[in-house]
């Protein structure tokens, strides 16, 4: 067998090269004429016969089955330019190896080569692309990714980044916020395309992920160093979701798609109610309206179970380029997800035995979760390509979220010490109706100014974040079973006194950005200079109503059906001054300067960037009290530096340091009445100051080849005055309050891979994070002769939410030939606080969580597929304990689900596999 | 930075570039400007009072004078560093108590110091007007209340960093159908909370209670959340509908004795050690009467005699308990266990008319104390009847208190409401909808069994540490140069059970 290898330096368009091979099968790689790398993907075609192949994930290709005879190989591929390759086969029963090398097509070539694609949008290779030529740290994932993925939420696609961990609803286990390098949500913002959004969350000022379906992205970026151009309040990183753009050519898809909770089928009911939807009666009648029980409808804590349905899933994009020289682009794009979601949650409740100083369980929940969720967005991006020096794009979406979810609770009591021999169990049923939404509308300008040395672009947006949350009701039911007789005498449920509450939030951000960008000489080298600014307006409305019903007669039993003149409305007016209950503005004024200069194989990026922040506020409190209104203004300075050094084509080191900030939000700072808790007075904080945080990063990158990556990089961030709730005067009278905490530190590195061997493919990242934050914590001792004394002592964890290892690992299939994609994806989250106690050794863990999913996708027929996507395949319960051990004798017996010596078990939620299927045509 | 952007601003080739670049710095140099301002508390001046009629959430401070009668129309404030005094014989009628609920009613905003100095024979009334005084309303529904009470500002409630009140002083005072939940806004509860009749939260003040009445209330119809307390020889009636205690918490340190405690929905004197103040909860709890407590709770296992919890001490010595739900409650396991070493019990009186309450004397069930001590007096259901001198604890089955509240009708029929009183001690009729006559009187007879065998000897807790009592925890007295400081009047271990002692010391009602 003579085997030759062939380079082919392609010059033109067609070219043919006689190749003498003499076997019944070629084999090669496709690669990138100039730096080498495989491609993948790439159509191989034999002209004139139904035959070809298409290269693998490496670059490699096969063609079988050739009589021997002359062929013609027609290749193309997006980007590159066509090109026709002729080949010999001699004889049978051999192989021959034949590489290709492509030319890419670059618009500065001068020919008049007509390109027949380009790189596709929210394909791999496009991300991979910005990864690489970035100028900060980011990792992305490609709406493809997603798409392929076992994920359907922008959330559930996050964890799949590398130094990413979701935070989790309990009612679903639904990843929703972001934690990224072991920083808390507080510490990254989530942008539309580079435009900050607000949030709907009445307390916070972070986005949940979960709201936004997934096939509304061409990718999703998180950048994990800031640039003098990017807003400065990000640490942990920016969560930016680039959303689809108007294609090239005709593109059309659909998918539709059905799925079930295999929760359901353990036996578990569904629980529906019927939503009151009304406003709350404060809101809607007036501060002076005495609400009666009428305001209360009784059907909303009726709930009842029923049959669950299938879940459903649409979605369909739409987009093309219209007009002369087709100047405008259009694309469209709509999802829509019914989900029925179940969950299984055992919960021990724990108090600090002021004796001992130690937690001791005081409470056994067995909660059930029926969530209905209807998860809906749509987008449109307009674009019109007016000069090669002008562009101007409209960009408009809305994406809501609504759950409608119902708990069981039943618990049972250790109030009197002598539990679990002597329970009595009571049972609280909660149905919650929420809904939160998200729209932003941006018009956009890329405009060239004095030639092509001078361009500008421009953003105008509106955003808004609604929170509406509407007649949450808990209705309590007290002592259902009485084990003290023997055999136990099952005592019907008596009504206890209840609650309705009623939350909404209203943010809207009216933001301008303009940045102007040259290229100089400056010192001798050709600079890319960048002064921008920007104006941000940002106002948040929020209403809280919490109303107490008691019951007019203690003996009043539980039939399944309450009357509503068992209750009368012990707080009829609402809540008016509760702390969600304010105004606030925000006011974000700023100015950048960056400069961008190589110095050989070095590109340094530079500059710094001024933020003003204004904020302030009406509080709903007394005015006889400190702080009704108040407005705060300060000044950052934010200096920042990057540099990339590129030795080969493939390969980049980065280095960067940035300072960032972190603004306490207006919950945190509003003075209000505060919040009477069990222990304490949780109060706000009108002195807190922002969070100033250095960071510095290091990275290797390495891209061995059209898909693979290699990316190695540690970090190291110091923050001053980073914001906790403590426990403050301990000595008089305590409260709880958000306080600035001297200085923490947290560092890391992560490693993420991903490599290909023709069809299959491995990708994982690994991020090690360590974190360390001294607070004051509550200790009780005992003092002989004294008694109990509270004293503070300072006590050093790790900051919240993060996780000292997090990885994830997926094996992966491609077939470009069949249409088949599979993948299995594991996600490891490792040991995290997940509440922060005001006590001492009493901070909640999250034990290490290793999730499963699977995914596949099979092309039909023509643009048709079928995609399969099963979450959570090994039904991992999520754990949370406290570290304290639990002890068999501190308890009059044993404790079911608690092991002795063993961590004390806080909560163990279970949810089962969802399973989803459907079909996706894409033209 | 202003370095590298001058460097790099005088390389631009371009004049607009350099305007451009100048106006950006020039625009980061504007910015540069930080401020804070925050709008100051805003403190009412206080009013000295000129006329009949005081409120409309106005400050105020001098003096009620002797047996006058003044019309409260809306809260009033008394600020920090000023003090009313309200003397003998006056009544304080709450105007404006409410539409259907005692919602944004009137209430003390106690910011400085409060002074009621009723007399013996004079005392003064803090009530509602003479047709809303109903005894149905103490009795049905959800709410016992009509107007708010006396809330005393703790030294961290929101915003107010005066260091919280001063001290409270009531001396043979009437508080009626207060307690009822707040508005909107209230600087002391915050948000549509519950009031409490009288609420005190300063660790640094005293609160001196005595002689004085508490009837009627929504929830605790007193809460001490620390402080220095006397409270001595008070009558509590009909407190709370579904959950209510005589309310101790973390930080309160004093005696409670020679109480009257009648019908309270959970527990009379209860210590809990919660809320996170220093020092731990320690009251001496001796010579109370409780009768018919905690049969109003909805919640079982925590009722309702009186009950120490959660870090807290005391001692409990020569308390009587009859027809109660639970007995004593100590928790002495749990999350909740109390500060058992250094708590000091024994000498309780019960008793029971029936086999269920018997049962409830100590039961392990309601995590009582499990251990009987020397001088605890308990049989069987009808044994040991203290003997009243007005009052027959066996007059009604033990389900009626069970039914409590009960229709009112039904109250009148079983006479439940014998417990109280319907005339106060000058004659007059206390409710407009209940006409006839009826008093209990737990004075005990001389030949009660309860006479003459309580402990009066030293108390000492389980690890031997003597205990003093009385505490005479107060720390401010009156004297010349300090003529409203605190002023007590305490009395230590009583030879007879309960409240009313045969050399008539003790509770004087």
């Amino acid at each position: 067998m003579i085997v030759r290898f062939f380079r082919l330096a392609v010059c033109s368009l067609f070219v043919a090269i006689p190749v003498f091979a003499h076997a019944a099968s070629i084999i090669g790689t496709v690669t990138d004429e100039v730096n080498n790398s495989p491609l993948p993907g790439v159509r191989i075609a034999v002209v004139g016969k139904h035959m070809g192949a298409v290269s693998g994930l490496d670059g490699s290709y096969k063609i079988s089955d050739l009589a021997p005879g002359n062929y013609s190989l027609s290749i193309s591929y997006p980007g590159y330019r066509d090109t026709t390759i002729s080949v010999e086969v001699a004889s049978e029963d051999a192989w021959d190896t034949l590489n290709i090398a492509l030319r890419q097509f670059t618009m500065s070539g001068g020919h008049e080569v007509t390109v027949t694609g380009k790189t596709e949008h929210g394909s791999d290779v496009s991300t991979l692309e910005r990864m690489r030529t970035s100028e900060n740290v980011i990792n992305a994932i490609s709406a493809r990714t997603i798409e392929i993925s076992p994920d359907i939420s922008v959330a559930d696609a996050s964890q799949r980044l590398s130094g990413v961990t979701m935070t989790r609803t309990a009612a679903t286990g639904d990843a929703q916020y972001a934690i990224i390098r072991g920083m808390d949500k507080r510490y990254n913002y989530t942008t539309v395309n580079g435009i900050k959004i607000p949030s709907p969350d009445n307390v916070n000022q972070y986005v949940p992920l979960d709201i936004f379906p997934s096939s509304l992205l061409d990718r999703l970026e998180v950048s994990k160093t800031l640039t003098p151009s990017m807003e400065g309040d990000a640490t942990g990183g920016v969560m930016n979701l680039v959303m689809k753009q108007a294609p090239d050519h005709e593109v059309l898809s659909m998918e539709a798609g059905s799925g079930y909770n295999d929760i359901f089928g353990t036996g578990q009911k569904f629980y529906t109610f019927t939503p009151d939807n009304a406003e709350s009666p404060r809101i809607a009648r007036g501060t002076s309206y005495e609400a009666t029980m009428a305001d209360f409808p009784a059907s909303t804590w009726d709930p009842r179970a029923i049959s669950v349905s299938p879940a459903a899933n649409f979605s369909a994009t739409y987009g093309n380029r219209f007009g002369d020289d087709q100047k405008l682009g259009l694309i469209l794009s709509g999802s829509f997800q019914n989900t029925y979601r179940g969950a299984n949650t055992l919960f021990f409740q724990s108090d600090i035995n002021q004796i001992a100083g130690t937690p001791s369980l005081t409470e056994f929940e067995n909660r059930t979760y029926s969530t209905f969720q209807r998860r809906w967005g749509a987008m449109t991006n307009i674009d019109y390509r007016a000069d090669e020096n002008n562009t101007f794009q409209i960009f408009g979406m809305y994406a809501s979220l609504n759950k409608q979810e119902e708990r069981n609770m039943y618990d049972t009591v250790n109030e009197k010490g002598s539990w679990p021999l002597n329970p009595e169990v009571d049972w609280t049923i909660r149905t919650e109706n929420q809904t939160q939404g998200i729209a932003n509308v941006t018009l956009s300008g890329n405009n060239a100014l004095l030639g092509k040395d001078l361009s500008a672009d421009w953003h105008i947006a509106y955003s808004r974040a609604t929170l509406n949350d509407p007649d949450e009701a808990h209705l309590s039911l007290l002592g259902g079973v009485n084990y003290t007789s023997n055999p136990p005498n099952i005592q019907p449920y008596r009504v206890d006194d209840s609650k309705r509450y009623w939350e909404s939030s209203t943010d809207e951000d009216k933001s301008v950005y303009l940045n102007l960008r040259s290229i100089e000489d400056v010192l001798g080298t050709t600079a890319e200079l960048t002064y921008g600014g920007m104006f941000r307006n940002k106002t948040r409305n929020a209403n809280y109503d919490e109303y107490e019903l008691r019951v007019q007669n203690g003996q009043q039993y539980y039939n399944g059906n309450i009357s509503l003149d068992t209750f009368s409305v012990y707080t009829p007016f609402g809540t008016a001054a509760n702390p969600l209950d304010y105004n606030g503005h925000e006011n974000v004024t700023a100015a950048f300067l960056q400069a961008k200069f190589p110095i050989g194989n070095l590109i340094v990026l530079g500059g710094a960037r001024m933020e003003q922040t204004d904020f302030g506020w009406t509080s709903s409190e007394p005015a006889s009290l400190p702080g009704k209104t108040g407005d705060i203004t300060y000044v950052d300075l934010l200096p920042s530096l990057s540099l990339k050094y590129s030795p080969t084509e493939n390969q980049n080191w980065r280095a960067s340091y940035f300072k960032s900030i972190s603004r306490p939000t207006f919950y945190e700072v509003i003075p209000s009445l505060g919040v009477p808790g069990d222990d304490y007075t949780e109060v706000s904080n009108d002195s807190l100051q922002r969070t100033q945080i250095d960071n510095l990063d290091l990275r290797w990158e390495y891209f061995p080849g059209a898909l693979d990556q290699l990316l190695v990089g540690a970090f190291y961030k110091r923050l001053h005055d980073p914001i906790e709730w403590v426990i403050e005067d301990i000595q008089v009278n305590s409260i709880y309050q958000p306080q600035n905490l001297g200085d923490a530190t947290n560092y890391g590195f992560e490693i993420d891979f991903r490599k290909f061997f023709s069809n299959f493919g491995i990708s994982g990242n690994y991020t090690y994070t360590k974190s360390a934050i001294t607070s004051a914590k509550v200790q009780t001792h005992y003092v002989n002769g004294t008694g109990v004394v509270f004293d503070t002592v300072s006590q050093t964890r790790p900051l919240e939410g993060q996780a000292d290892h997090i990885g994830n690992l997926s094996l992966l299939y491609k077939n470009f030939e069949t249409g088949t994609d599979a993948q299995i994806s594991a996600v490891y989250t490792g040991n995290a606080i997940v509440a922060v106690s005001t006590y001492l050794n009493n901070d909640v863990w999250q034990k290490p969580f290793l999730q499963f999913d699977l995914s596949g996708e099979q092309r039909l027929w023509g643009n048709l597929s079928l995609y399969l996507k099963v979450t959570n395949l090994l039904n991992t319960p999520r754990e949370e304990v406290l570290h304290e051990p639990y002890e068999n004798s501190d308890y009059q017996q044993p404790i079911a689900n608690q092991v002795n010596g063993q961590d004390i078990l806080i909560r163990k939620e279970l949810y089962d596999r969802t399973y989803f299927l459907g079909v996706r045509f894409k033209m | 930075m202003f370095h590298l952007t001058l460097l790099l601003t005088m390389k631009l080739r371009s004049s607009i570039l350099y305007s451009v670049a100048a106006l950006a710095f020039a625009l980061s140099l504007a910015a540069c400007k930080s401020s804070t301002s925050v709008s100051n508390a805003w403190t009412p001046p206080a009013h000295a009072i000129t006329k009949d009629t005081v409120g409309g959430y106005q400050g105020i401070s001098g003096v009620m004078l002797a047996d006058s009668t003044y019309y409260m129309d809306s809260t009033i404030i008394i600020p920090a560093g000023d003090t009313l005094i309200i003397q003998h014989g006056v009544h304080v009628i709450v105007l404006n108590t409410g539409t259907t609920s005692a919602v944004g009613s009137p209430e003390f905003q106690v910011f400085g110091t409060l002074i009621c100095d009723g007399q013996q024979g004079d005392p003064i009334y803090l009530t509602v007007p003479k047709n809303l005084r109903k005894y149905a309303d103490l009795t049905n529904t959800s709410s016992n209340a009509l107007w708010g009470g006396i809330e005393c500002a703790g030294p961290t409630t929101a915003g107010v960093t005066n260091g919280g009140s001063g001290d409270l002083i009531l001396k043979w005072t009437h508080i009626e159908f207060a307690g009822g939940s707040s508005g909107t806004n209230d600087p002391i509860v915050g948000n549509g909370g519950t009031r409490y009749a009288v609420w005190f939260q300063n660790p640094n003040a005293n609160f001196i209670m005595e002689d004085s009445w508490i009837t009627g209330s929504t929830d605790d119809p007193l809460r001490v959340s620390s402080g220095k307390i006397s409270i001595f020889r008070n009558v509590v009636e009909c407190a709370a509908p579904t959950s209510g205690d005589f309310n101790m918490k973390s930080g309160t340190v004093g005696d409670i004795a020679y109480n009257v405690f009648i019908g309270i929905a959970t527990n009379g004197p209860k210590l809990a050690n919660t809320g996170g103040s220093n020092p731990e909860c320690n009251v001496n709890i001796y010579n109370n009467t409780i009768v018919t407590g905690g049969w109003r709770c909805t919640k079982s296992g925590r009722a309702g005699s009186t009950d120490i919890e959660a870090g807290a001490r005391g001692t409990e010595y020569n308390n009587m308990i009859v027809n109660c739900r639970t007995g004593f409650r100590l928790l002495t396991g749990g999350a909740n266990l109390a500060d058992t070493a250094n708590t000091a019990y024994g000498y309780q009186y019960y008793y029971g008319s029936e086999d269920s309450v018997v049962a409830h004397f100590n039961s392990p069930s309601d995590g009582g104390i499990q251990v009987w001590k020397t001088g605890d007096v308990h049989g069987t259901a009808g044994q040991n009847n203290p003997m009243f001198v007005g009052y027959n604890p066996d007059q009604f089955p033990v389900t009626y208190y069970n039914k409590f509240p009960m229709a009112f009708s039904d109250q009148l029929s079983y006479p439940a409401f014998n417990l109280m009183r319907s005339m106060d001690e000058k004659g007059n009729q206390r409710f407009v909808d209940v006409t006839t006559s009826f008093k209990s009187d737990f004075h005990l007879q001389p030949s009660s069994p309860a006479v003459g065998h309580a402990y009066t000897g030293t108390v000492k807790t389980n690890s031997g540490q003597t205990i003093q009592v009385p505490m005479n925890a107060v720390t401010s007295v009156k004297s010349a140069s300090n003529p409203y400081g605190a002023d007590y009047t305490t009395l230590g271990l009583g030879k007879d059970y309960g409240a009313y002692q045969q050399d008539g010391s003790g509770n004087q009602q």
